[in-house]
């Protein structure tokens, strides 16, 4: 596909596929970007789950927005590596399930945030904020909690896997 | 053989059933890898909302509260305690061979005296702190910072072990010894 040729002609794909400190070093940007992502993410999960019960639930409204901030460093480093292998990822399907994976589990972290009112907390003054109390833990949150540890936890075993296919919808071998 | 492939406590390590259960499974490795990331997210994902909070942001999240993640950080760094140490027997000598992993172990242990010294000296101080309404003094902010900085560059030189293993494949070689 002419795209696909298009994303590997980049400068910066050439430099990752022919320099030897390419690769790891937006990979490094990736695993970083993913401890912030999933360092907060489960945190939520297991808070909304009823660990960790002396955190206010409300407080992570502000650590969402570093979570979101992990997740564009995710973005921009993931593009940059799909980029330099475009045509070997398009259609490796560990990649395709991660990228799901990665999907699903932005539309769960967007509906807890929307469900506990964390845009409200975010804009809100100390004043306002303390008005509001904390936002209700409801059944539904916690099955999205459930929903989120799970996701995300595919989307990383997806994207080790991702290594170790080289061809279409079918295994390496090594990996199994 | 080098003279490190002949070292005898690497020898045994090698030896100890945790490496042998990796090498005898085509998918374990793999897997530990996951469980590894795993860990590191509960590890920093924690200890970056206690380091945060110090140095000043999020001021809303009561001081004393970042600490209620404490026990999930220790869990996350018990799990990649156990599955750092089966990597290590699984292949000893390449990894003693490697620099990357020598510079991870010394910034490991570096986070650690730093954490040690955050809980012996610096914990009270917190709780105090915490609960007159006062903000973090220098010696936690720096503290804090570093211990952000040293787990960053935990996770890069934990990349650059794979990157430069003298292997080109990203497995990092299934054969050991």
């Amino acid at each position: 596909m002419q795209f696909l040729e298009w994303l590997t002609a980049w400068p910066i794909s050439t430099w990752i596929q022919e320099s030897e400190w390419g690769f790891p070093v937006f990979l490094a940007f990736h695993s970083i970007g993913l401890a912030v992502v999933l360092g907060v993410l489960v945190m939520l999960d297991v808070r909304i789950l009823g660990f960790a019960k002396s955190f206010p639930v409300s407080s992570f409204s502000k650590l969402m927005t570093w979570a979101w901030g992990g997740f564009i460093i995710n973005a921009i480093s993931g593009i940059i590596l799909f980029a330099a292998d475009a045509s070997r990822l398009s259609v490796n399907w560990a990649f395709i399930m991660k990228m799901t994976c990665v999907v699903l589990g932005v539309i769960t972290a967007w509906l807890m945030s929307r469900q506990l009112n964390f845009p409200a907390y975010t804009y809100a003054t100390d004043a306002e904020a303390d008005a509001m109390g904390e936002p209700v833990v409801t059944k539904s949150l916690r099955y999205l909690a459930i929903a989120s540890l799970v996701i995300w936890t595919m989307a990383i075993v997806a994207g080790r896997l991702i290594a170790y296919i080289n061809d279409s919808f079918a295994l390496s071998g090594s990996a199994f | 053989m080098t003279p490190a492939e002949m070292h005898p406590v690497l020898q045994m390590l090698h030896d100890l059933p945790l490496g042998t259960i990796i090498r005898n499974s085509s998918w374990l490795y793999t897997y530990f890898l996951c469980l590894h990331f795993l860990g590191f997210s509960l590890l920093f994902g924690g200890l970056m909302v206690v380091d945060l909070r110090v140095l000043g942001f999020a001021k809303r999240i009561p001081l004393d509260k970042c600490l209620a993640f404490l026990p999930w950080v220790i869990i996350g760094f018990c799990i990649n305690a156990f599955t750092g140490l089966c990597f290590f027997c699984f292949q000893p000598f390449q990894l003693w061979a490697n620099w990357a992993f020598k510079i991870k172990m010394i910034l490991v242990a570096l986070a650690g005296l730093n954490a040690l010294f955050f809980t012996l000296v610096e914990d009270k101080k917190l709780h105090a702190y915490a609960a007159e309404g006062k903000s973090p003094d220098l010696g936690m902010k720096i503290s804090a910072l570093a211990s952000l900085t040293i787990w960053v560059l935990v996770i890069v030189a934990g990349r650059l072990i794979v990157a430069f293993q003298g292997s080109s494949s990203l497995f990092g070689g299934s054969t050991d010894g």
